[in-house]
């Protein structure tokens, strides 16, 4: 075997380094709902992995980086699809020099060094892929690397959370019993209307009225999902709005291309949308001002 | 490959000279134009020779006829050999007119000149294709070129709704009078022109309603129907005025809102209504029970607040409730404030104060309240003393009325608002206010149905009108007696229940039923007959569907898997994957085994997914709502869904179900799981029938049973319903017993890897919310469709989201 091969895959500052990496530096911004920080916390002080559940853009990642900034732990994310192999999350050898090295994939580093290791749209994935994590997802909590005989008992800040979106249950694409009950749960909706103005304001630098009436728009959208609208309007469009708005953009354009045109291709779904942003914003470009709650008057 | 030269002269022969050389000049540039269409040119020129045939085998007069054919085609509408489809359609109905006589032909083929059809735009041809033929087959071949004639003026002015609501007005003509229907399609009178007027001008509820179902849906949160006012069957409402209602179950519109002088006008108009509605159940405004029991209309809430019916007082809580519905909406939705003033302006400027039949203070007012005008004019110091006294009374509503939650504190706060009155003007007025044109009227009496019902209708009377076919309560045992006494007798009840067209499969199957409360089965509880519907002639899916059916068809088409699938990490194969040979590259120097599976292979692609579709045909589905009949939706569904299937390879059937008590459920088959799609398998969709009751509960055991006989590595069953289940002999909704049992129907597929998914229409808008929905069919496998009208667009999307997305 030419080039030999470097014993030191297993262990070394190289690899903690490279961990250190996976760090959050600052504290994410996020806006609690309820509890879900508290059961993070405790499932992950009781060693027991996560799903979580819930529409597109309602937080799920923003959740985990906080917790892992929280915990001081490095969060290692990996975007899951159908190429994905055993491979790309446990390690390869790569060539370096004339040595060959081992190099710990995503997972490994997590079990190995204790960090969150995050699988973003689980489902994706395909499912002799998923199996692999099994092992470390029971009583077990150790990882098998068959390339180098090796057995991974999982450091105790180890810690698996995945993620999904339930929606529409897809036939084809579903999380197999066997790995769905090895995991607790928590589902994230979208906030109400106080949390996610703090959440807008927060991310964009809006006005709290603005921000306030942004929420708004977003909870009435929502009410019109099933009608040619497989989800409603995420947090992070009711941000995107606010940022156009904030860059210069004036509301009812800044809804209109960060809401309506991502939302839906048809005509009349397009013209649904448009009707509910007028009730905050008018086509004309003019955000109406006006006082909330009643007041006895209808001027402003 | 097309023929690069057709000899005509063999076709021109029996031509008579003059027309000849003009007909060979066109058909030489026929020849040409097709030749670089390739193979779709190759069949329109087929279709010409054989229609060219067919006309001068019809003798004298088939020159003249050529003549307008062939003239045109050149002179207009050469581009048409672009869709032999089309072309052979425009073809044949020249041709049937020219059986019938050939003057009818020769002007039919000359119409086209003036019809003006954009080069290429398919659509619009297919459009007076089909319309010509349907008003060719209702009325006469007269009517239907008249129509033809006018066409180009009427596509200037109306879109193509209202060019078909233009001819549904000459056909009702032509039931009285044809010859005057002629000259109305013609657009040879003036009420023609007057009609074309009305049409561009005004704004249609069926243009609109969709749009604002989701409008109310968003603003108020809850799911509300948008109604034509005509279903409701009442002289009251005629008697009152009322132009519009919103009631606890949905608002009730005119079918036409002309009340501007444009249609954008009126369109605006009937989205501020919209807006409005929507506000009034947000704020919990009377509407949002109005015609729930106990509140028939506003006298009975007079009643609740203490107070004597009267219509000084129903006026004043009509007043108050608008105000503070008014406020809130402003103060919430500012962006509105310019459309209510709008709303208002536009009310007093077509009918002033005073102009109409209102008591004069109350009239004002209801005035004053919704325009502030009392306010700025008492500030300014004007008006005089008479003024002041308004505003006083304005400002003493706002403050009290006006600061509500809800209707029902309104209504704690008007004893003191009459005495405010009384007080400042001296009396009580004893008559309403006027009917506004942009709220309800709460006066109307509104007598809903028992809970549990599937469409509230009202009626004067408050009785609800049983539909044709719906099993009540009081009939189940009547029917129930029936069929146990055809057992009692042995009379074998198969062949009376038998219609025409069925084939009743011999023998029966028995299935359990779920007791919820027993927590236990009912052991062989359901008798279940299979049905086979019989080819059932001349019931081809209509040809208005045409454009909707092929436009599934292209979609399926392109959701076609690739042929071959790249299967990766093989042992063995036809190709080296690249990052694999490297990674064996690097693991040979590191290990004694390295990783082998560097190879990948094409494999066919097929989908292994079968697919039940599972249609609710109990009585139920007869009935009309907003968007059509029931089951001819139901029908279209399916076939558009049916020829998307077939063009995806996915495996499938088709079934309906219905029944009559527990021992007689039947159960459809339109297309077994095994039959291939052909038109055999239309015609049996088309000739389904509305039956009896909804028995779901074995309808879906039996389904899951056809599905378990078959391999496939991925189940589905469609449901589509338009009702809760129900049936004679205990399984009631009313008392969740049925829920129950489907629900169990439901989890036993789930256990049997089939994934069940509902799609119930009209179910929203029947205040039950999701809640039963979720109950029934479990979270997240069923879709609510609130527009009869988007039925077969979501039974498409939701088997493409369940299967390929």
């Amino acid at each position: 075997m030419s080039g030999g091969v470097r014993n030191d895959h297993l262990r070394g500052e190289d690899e903690r380094r490279k961990l250190e990496g996976f760090r959050l530096k600052e504290e994410p911004n996020y806006i609690k709902q309820g509890n879900e920080g508290g059961i993070f916390q405790t499932a992950w002080e009781k060693q027991i992995p996560l799903i979580l559940k819930g529409p597109t853009g309602c937080g799920k990642t923003r959740f985990v980086e906080y917790m892992a900034y929280e915990l001081s732990l490095p969060l290692i994310t990996v975007a899951c699809h159908e190429d994905l192999t055993a491979s790309d999350l446990t390690g390869r050898f790569l060539l370096k020099g004339g040595e060959t090295n081992w190099q710990d994939g995503p997972l490994t580093l997590a079990v190995r060094h204790g960090g969150i290791c995050y699988l973003d749209e689980i489902v994706e994935a395909r499912k002799d892929t998923t199996v692999i994590i099994h092992s470390l997802t029971d009583d077990r909590r150790t990882l098998y690397l068959d390339r180098t005989g090796e057995v991974i008992d999982a450091h105790p800040h180890f810690m698996m959370v995945i993620s999904f979106n339930p929606g529409y249950q897809n036939v084809r694409k579903e999380l197999k019993e066997s790995t769905k009950q090895r995991f607790a749960s928590i589902h994230l909706g979208h906030p109400d209307v106080e949390t996610e103005t703090k959440i807008i304001r927060s991310e964009t630098g809006l006005g709290e009225e603005e921000s306030h009436t942004l929420a708004q728009l977003g909870q009435k959208i929502r009410n019109l999902k099933g009608h040619s609208l497989s989800e409603g309007a995420s947090s992070r469009l009711l941000v995107y709005a606010g940022r156009l708005m904030v860059g210069g953009l004036d509301p009812w354009s800044a809804c209109k291309h960060a809401i309506t045109e991502t939302l839906t291709d048809e005509a009349e779904m397009k013209n649904s949308l448009e009707d509910v942003i007028s009730l905050f914003f008018s086509p004309d470009g003019k955000a109406e001002s006006g006082k909330r709650g009643i007041d006895g008057g209808n001027e402003s | 490959m097309a023929e690069t030269k057709v000899d005509w002269s063999g076709k021109l022969r029996d031509v008579s000279w003059g027309y000849r050389k003009k007909f060979s000049r066109i058909l030489k540039r026929i020849d040409r134009n097709s030749v670089m269409e390739g193979e779709v040119g190759a069949r329109s020129i087929h279709l010409l020779k054989d229609s060219l045939g067919k006309i001068l085998r019809e003798g004298s007069a088939s020159d003249v006829v050529l003549n307008e054919l062939l003239t045109t085609l050149d002179e207009g509408v050469m581009w048409m050999i672009n869709s032999p489809d089309l072309l052979e359609r425009w073809l044949e109905l020249g041709l049937d007119l020219l059986v019938e006589e050939w003057g009818l032909s020769r002007r039919y083929f000359r119409a086209w000149r003036r019809v003006e059809l954009t080069t290429g735009d398919f659509e619009g041809l297919e459009f007076l294709l089909d319309h010509f033929r349907l008003l060719q087959e209702r009325t006469e071949p007269e009517l239907a070129l008249s129509f033809l004639n006018s066409y180009s003026r009427l596509k200037e002015e109306l879109d193509k709704e209202d060019v078909i609501r233009f001819l549904e007005a000459g056909t009702r003509i032509y039931g009285e009078n044809p010859e005057t229907a002629a000259r109305f399609l013609s657009l040879k009178l003036d009420s023609a022109h007057k009609k074309l007027e009305d049409l561009r001008d005004s704004c249609h509820l069926d243009s609109f309603g969709t749009r604002l179902e989701r409008l109310l849906k968003g603003v108020s949160g809850k799911p509300l129907s948008v109604s034509d006012l005509a279903d409701l069957d009442s002289d009251e409402l005629l008697g009152r005025g009322a132009r519009l209602l919103f009631l606890a179950d949905g608002v009730y519109l005119p079918e036409k809102i002309d009340l501007r002088s444009d249609r954008d006008e009126n369109g605006r108009h009937l989205l501020t209504v919209g807006y409005i509605a929507g506000c009034a159940y947000l704020f919990q405004g009377f509407p949002h029970l109005h015609g729930s029991p106990g509140w028939s209309d506003c006298g009975e809430a007079l009643k609740k607040f203490g107070l004597t019916d009267s219509p000084f007082y129903r006026s004043l809580f009509f007043i108050a409730d608008l105000e503070r519905i008014f406020a809130q909406a402003i103060s919430h939705f500012p962006a509105l404030r310019f459309r209510l003033k709008e709303a208002v302006r536009g009310e007093y400027e077509r009918r002033p104060l005073g102009s109409v039949d209102e008591p004069p203070l109350l009239g004002e007012l209801l005035y004053r309240s919704l325009s502030d005008e009392s306010l700025s004019a008492s500030r300014e110091g004007k008006g005089g003393e008479g003024s002041e006294r308004m505003a006083e009374m304005v400002s003493f509503l706002k403050r009290t009325a006006g600061e509500g939650r809800d209707f029902m504190e309104v209504g704690q706060w008007l004893p003191r608002i009459g005495e405010k009155f009384v007080q400042l003007f001296g009396g009580k007025e004893q008559r309403e206010v006027r009917r506004l044109s942009f709220f309800t009227d709460y006066g109307f009496h509104a007598v809903p149905s028992s809970p549990g019902a599937e469409k509230v209708k009202l009626t004067k009377n408050g009785d609800r009108e049983e539909r044709e076919g719906e099993e009540s309560p009081r009939n189940a045992d009547r029917i129930e007696e029936k069929v146990l006494s055809k057992e009692k007798t042995g009379v074998d009840d198969r062949e009376g229940e038998k219609e025409e067209g069925e084939r009743q499969e011999a023998g029966a199957y028995f299935y359990d039923e779920w007791d919820n409360e027993a927590e236990d089965y009912l052991h062989d509880w359901c008798r279940l007959r299979e049905v086979r519907m019989e080819e059932v002639p001349d019931r081809a899916p209509p040809p208005a569907w045409g454009e909707e059916l092929k436009k599934v068809k292209r979609t399926f088409e392109r959701l076609k898997p690739d042929r071959f699938q790249q299967e990766k990490h093989l042992l063995d194969g036809d190709k080296l994957v690249l990052d694999e040979v490297v990674r064996h590259e690097v693991e040979r120097r590191a290990l004694p085994r390295p990783y082998q599976r560097v190879y990948a292979k094409d494999f066919p692609n097929l989908r292994d997914i079968a697919t039940a579709i599972l249609v609710d045909v109990s009585g139920s589905t007869n009935e009309q709502l907003e968007g059509g009949e029931v089951l001819e939706l139901e029908k279209k569904a399916s076939l558009l869904l049916g020829e998307g299937l077939h063009r995806l390879g996915d495996r499938f059937g088709l079934f309906g179900f219905s029944g009559n008590g527990r021992k007689n459920c039947r159960f459809f088959i339109y297309k077994d799981l095994s039959e291939s799609w052909s038109d055999l398998i239309r015609s049996r969709i088309m000739a389904a029938r509305p039956g009896n009751s909804t028995r779901m509960g074995v309808a879906i055991r039996h389904t899951l049973s056809k599905l378990k006989a078959i391999d496939a590595r991925r189940k589905l069953l469609l449901l589509i319903t338009d009702g809760k289940p129900q049936d004679g002999d205990g399984y009631s909704p009313e008392t969740l017993y049925a829920q129950k049992d489907v629900r169990k129907a439901c989890i036993e597929c789930l256990r049997e890897n089939v994934a069940p998914f509902a799609l119930v229409i009209g179910r929203e808008g029947q205040g039950d919310g999701d809640g039963d929905l979720r109950m029934t069919f479990l979270e997240n496998h069923f879709v609510p469709i609130e527009n009869l009208n988007r039925l077969p667009q979501a039974l498409i999307d939701s088997y493409l989201n369940l299967t390929v997305r």
